[in-house]
């Protein structure tokens, strides 16, 4: 009986020699476009995979901080579906029930200079109450201008942030058309803001509610009612609400909302792994012309030729 | 790996070939190769094996190698069952017992003359320095010291092989396998080539098997085997083929 002698696996097996690398650095040299296409596919590769999970990560972000601006933070709501409800049914709530942290809501679409843009009315006093903060803007808002209130206290004033009249070639003070659907209204720029996150506001115009009213053409009406109240309050408001009108908890919406934008999520994973699949065989490709061509150029067509194996050479 | 009680006779021979049977696939039906193969060569001994081209020469010197691994049978190479190594340790194996010679030389075109010998050298741990002067000394002696510092494509196909048996011998190898090592290189060259092969070698005292389906290559080792049909017989005195 023979044993096999201790070295044969006390042998280290090289994964790479000074010459080996030498001769991977000398072939890439001498083909300085290839090498640069190989690293240019890797490198797109890996970018396009990163690219799509970043606009994926960033539109479920966007689009919780959309919802966040628009409603603040706040627990409950009072709304009666598309067509509102009457602006008198809050002076009810805050007097009749003692609710302070309650604020009216109201927005709509509006055209400015052929842009799009989201018109939010909201009523500085009830804000003010609230003390909610809105994403993208400071908390400082509506003294910016150091005469704010007075500015969008006026019928047709709005303010929006510095940035956005910029871009619709508005300053402070200037009067423009805003139309709705159905009509256009001369409206004035009372001032402007700064943002805390330009993403966010940069098709957003505020205006005082009663101002939004005109504005949107729904006068005395509004969308809903923020509120933002403890367990309590909720009992009593409602056995206190009217049959017609519905009291929504926020979060409860909310779920409801990232829900029906889940199949776009869905939709944007799929596409994050179909680039993901690109991106894996562009680089498989990229990779395998580089190999295939040292072999064709037979400096690895027999591998084993050297006192080397497959994966070592490989 | 522990070699059974009746393969303890192989020992005394370098290379063993026990009952080798070796096919390979050809669409869907399998071509047998070799058949029932068995072979004994010893320490030093040049031995030069005639075949026709798909005779089964080259699947007969990977399965010595240990690059292919025999269907059936054994292959003991100085005491080791190659059968029963795995990849690693065929290719440890290979890097320092085995020295290959091809008929198309298989320099890597990226590295210079000396540094294909040392290449061996350096793969099997040896420091890259002397890596480099164990080489250039075997170039002086095969007399193309001259082009060590040449890439392969700048030399001729004779100056080539000479630095393709340097890597194969740099590390002092037990047995060189040639593969028709005169194949890609004309009468004169090739009489030279392979006489500095042979003269190496009796200086090393390592083994050859030298696969060609020249004649006149194969008179110069000192026993000449014939692979036909799958089979090896040996050819004594004066041969034809």
């Amino acid at each position: 009986m023979v044993t096999l002698p201790g070295d044969l696996y006390e042998y280290k097996v090289i994964t790479g020699t000074g010459l080996l690398w030498r001769s991977a650095m000398r072939y890439a040299l001498q083909r300085p476009w290839q090498t640069v296409l190989n690293i240019l596919g890797i490198t797109v590769g890996v970018m396009m995979v990163v690219a799509v999970d970043l606009a994926n990560n960033s539109a479920r972000e966007a689009f919780d901080k959309s919802l966040e601006l628009l409603s603040g933070q706040i627990s409950h709501q009072i709304s009666a579906g598309s067509d509102g409800l009457p602006d008198a049914f809050f002076t009810r709530v805050k007097t009749e029930l003692g609710l302070q942290k309650a604020a009216p809501s109201l927005s709509g679409k509006v055209r400015v200079n052929g842009q799009e843009l989201t018109l939010l009315g909201i009523d500085v006093i009830s804000e003010a109450a609230m003390q909610r903060s809105r994403p993208g803007l400071p908390d400082q808002v509506f003294a910016v201008t150091g005469n704010f209130i007075a500015a969008i206290g006026r019928t047709r004033s709005v303010v929006m942030e510095e940035s956005l009249a910029q871009s619709l070639g508005l300053e402070a003070g200037d009067t423009f058309i805003l139309s709705t659907m159905n009509a256009s209204h001369q409206a004035e720029l009372a001032a402007v803001f700064e943002s805390a996150d330009v993403a966010l506001t940069d098709n957003l115009v505020l205006a005082d509610i009663a101002a939004a009213q005109n504005l949107l053409d729904r006068p005395g009406r509004l969308d809903a009612i923020d509120l933002t109240l403890d367990d309590e309050a909720v009992a009593q408001l409602r056995s206190w609400l009217p049959a017609n009108l519905m009291l929504v908890e926020v979060q409860g919406r909310n779920d409801n909302l990232q829900q029906m934008s889940e199949a776009f999520h869905i939709n944007l994973l799929a596409m994050s792994l179909l680039s993901l699949l690109v991106a894996g065989l562009l680089i498989y490709n990229t990779v395998t012309l580089s190999v295939i061509q040292r072999q064709q150029t037979w400096e690895y067509s027999e591998p084993r030729a050297l006192p080397g194996n497959r994966f070592l050479l490989w | 790996m522990k070699l059974q009680d009746n393969e303890h006779d192989s020992i005394h021979s370098f290379i063993t070939l026990n009952q080798i049977n070796h096919s390979y696939a050809e669409g869907s039906q399998q071509h047998r190769v070799l058949e029932k193969v068995s072979l004994k060569i010893s320490k030093s001994e040049k031995v030069a094996l005639l075949g026709r081209s798909g005779s089964g020469k080259s699947t007969l010197l990977n399965l010595i190698s240990g690059i292919d691994l025999p269907e059936q049978g054994t292959v003991i190479l100085n005491g080791h069952n190659i059968s029963a190594l795995n990849e690693t340790q065929r290719t440890l194996f290979r890097r320092q017992h085995i020295g290959f010679i091809y008929q198309f030389f298989n320099l890597v075109p990226s590295l210079t003359a000396v540094e294909n010998v040392a290449l061996t050298l350096e793969l099997n741990g040896m420091a890259s320095a002397a890596a480099r002067e164990k080489s250039m000394t075997l170039l002086s002696r095969l007399k193309v010291a001259d082009k060590a510092a040449s890439f392969p494509s700048r030399l001729s196909g004779g100056e080539q092989q000479r630095i393709a048996i340097a890597r194969a011998l740099v590390h002092s190898p037990d047995i060189v396998l040639a593969d028709e090592p005169t194949g890609n290189l004309d009468a004169k060259t090739g009489e030279d080539v392979l006489q500095v092969l042979h003269d190496i070698l009796d200086e090393s005292k390592s083994s050859l098997l030298l696969v060609t389906h020249s004649l006149a290559v194969a008179r110069t080792a000192s026993r000449v085997l014939t692979l036909e049909n799958g089979a090896i017989s040996e050819r004594d005195g004066d041969f034809a083929w």
